[in-house]
């Protein structure tokens, strides 16, 4: 026979003072958080600029600058929703839900973060003028050799532990271009021209995030074990306890299946929105709704109720209470 | 034509009467503290906001430069330890006692759906916070974003979208959402205990 | 820390351990106010 769901049985009502217990856990609550903000504070780990990180990586930062320029670059051929490459795009089959809406903020990385940037410097630096003009009158052929010319010699400066680059003939306007790119860093420019808008005020920083992105927030972030790898999802900065709850969601990247596939990302959306649906639903789902009868914990929670209540005491008397 | 103010005010009053929505008594198997961990989960929430207007009435900036605004922001981060903490003891509590039994389906599904609305309200705090960590979740996380077409319309690098998602829209739907759930635990009633065996008759 | 894959920071772990901590004396402990309750606590 089905056991019923809820325990028919009529209960005493006890007086209880739900507006107390609600005071003393905002008293208690209280004297938690001051506590341990007074003890601990709270991390703030100085946010990255462009400026800091091309002081410290000139050449990693010069790799970066020629990604976006040649089009190596990871948001250069990312895909949407900031282009029509399609390096970064994920499937769930034969679908991509990030091709739906399309490109909604355009990214041309050669443009936005070294041609425009430097349009500035141009106008003070006659070289670097010339240098732009000579790019963009170009082939595409021509640019590509420069580039190839520049990456080689960028390639070979890292190698060697070198802590500058002399940009070599063959590089054409590629050296003063990126060197002027560098310059303009170095000075706190950039960050700062990749944030102005038509608009003056500034809030959105997709530019700047876009281009530090890559080597130079990765470097860092190692360092404070904060990679997806590295359950990083979980973690603060410094010695402080993380976001705990996401110890599902950041454990799907742990599967090397996962992790290792391009539509990682994409397949962990559908995992984890199947599990929170079985969550918010499980009050309607045959066996899910029945598993705590079988784990038994009730048992403790009212071992009193059910100490004083025995089953064998009779049938559920049919008046109420 | 009847009086439509007396027909809302009689089905409220008949939904929740004073005596069920404030009660001054509980059946007697309430008697553990499992049941207290809902009122912790909620001061949690009542700190947030205090120390969430206090960081608001200064800006987003402030809590970099000033002692005092950091332990706000140190109130506020581990209020949100807190409230996370006491919100998943309160989901484990509910859950090892089936409480969506007896007409309860409503209550457990606008408790979880508060939990869920809480981790896009925190994620948007972190991305506020203008720190490394806010930069490097917002390159980490726009990946999964794009990856099923909400980046392109929820950039997690625009901090002024976060920003008012995380200071107006997601504190709005988490109260709203809490007050449902509570308004549901009051017209409900806690759930009495599961019948022991061999009871089912 | 460090078992296989899975990789946790110290701070959390102890989170985790108080949470589990806490939940065990949430079932263990009986609320104040419930006196003449059969159970003669």
């Amino acid at each position: 026979m089905r056991q019923p769901d809820v325990d028919p049985r009529p209960a005493r009502a006890v007086p209880y003072d739900l507006l107390r217990e609600v005071l003393v856990a905002f008293c208690v609550v209280l004297v938690l958080v001051v506590t341990m903000s007074a003890v601990f504070g709270s991390p703030d780990d100085p946010p990255m600029t462009i400026e800091s990180f091309s002081r410290q990586s000139p050449l990693v930062f010069l790799q970066t600058a020629l990604g976006d320029l040649d089009g190596s670059g990871e948001i250069a051929s990312y895909g949407p929703p900031y282009n029509s490459g399609d390096g970064s795009v994920q499937h769930l089959g034969p679908v991509s839900l990030q091709e739906i809406p399309g490109v909604t903020i355009p990214i041309n990385t050669a443009q936005d973060f070294v041609l425009s940037p430097l349009q500035p410097l141009a106008t003070v630096q006659p070289a670097v003028a010339s240098a732009v003009r000579t790019f963009r009158g170009a082939t595409a052929a021509q640019r590509q050799a420069w580039e190839k010319a520049y990456g080689d010699a960028l390639d070979a400066a890292v190698k060697s532990g070198a802590s500058s680059l002399q940009a070599p003939a063959a590089a054409g306007p590629v050296g003063p271009m990126l060197a002027g790119l560098l310059h303009e860093a170095q000075i706190g420019g950039l960050d700062g021209l990749l944030l102005t808008s038509s608009r003056f005020y500034a809030t959105d920083y997709t530019k700047p995030l876009l281009f530090l992105q890559g080597a130079a927030m990765h470097n860092r972030a190692s360092t404070l074990n904060l990679l997806g790898t590295q359950w990083g999802m979980m973690n603060e900065t410094g010695s402080y306890p993380g976001q705990a709850w996401l110890w599902l969601y950041t454990f799907w990247y742990q599967v090397p299946a996962i992790a290792n596939s391009p539509s990682g990302d994409a397949l962990v959306w559908v995992i984890m929105a199947v599990l929170t649906l079985l969550l918010v639903l499980v009050p309607w789902i045959p066996g899910l709704r029945r598993l705590p009868f079988k784990i038994g914990l009730y048992r403790w929670i009212w071992r009193d109720w059910y100490r004083e209540h025995p089953a064998a005491a009779g049938p559920p008397p049919r008046a109420g209470p | 034509m009847s009086n439509l103010t007396a027909r809302l005010r009689a089905s409220l009053v008949a939904a929740l009467p004073p005596e069920q929505l404030l009660p001054d008594s509980q059946p007697e198997y309430v008697r553990s503290y499992v049941y207290v961990f809902g009122a912790t989960t909620l001061a949690s929430f009542g700190f947030l906001i205090i120390s969430g207007i206090v960081l608001a009435l200064f800006g987003p900036g402030w809590w970099h430069v000033s002692r005092i605004g950091h332990f706000f922001n140190s109130i506020h981060f581990w209020s949100v330890q807190a409230f996370f903490f006491f919100m998943v003891l309160h989901l484990w509590a509910q859950f090892f006692m089936a409480a969506w039994r007896g007409g309860r389906g409503i209550t457990w599904l606008t408790g979880a759906v508060t939990f869920v609305v809480s981790l896009g309200a925190a994620f948007t705090g972190y991305l506020s916070q203008q720190n490394f960590d806010s930069q490097w979740i917002a390159v980490q996380g726009k990946d999964a974003m794009n990856a099923i077409g909400i980046g392109a319309y929820f950039n997690l690098l625009n901090f002024g979208q976060m920003y008012t998602y995380h200071v107006f829209l997601l504190p709005v739907a988490v109260a709203a959402l809490t007050t449902v759930h509570l308004l549901q635990v009051r017209r409900r009633g806690v759930v009495p205990p599961i019948p022991p065996r061999g009871l089912g008759g | 820390m460090h078992w296989g894959i899975f990789l946790i920071s110290v701070p959390n772990l102890i989170v985790i351990g108080v949470m589990v901590a806490v939940f065990a004396l949430g079932i263990a402990l009986r609320l104040p106010g419930h006196g003449g309750g059969a159970s003669g606590r």
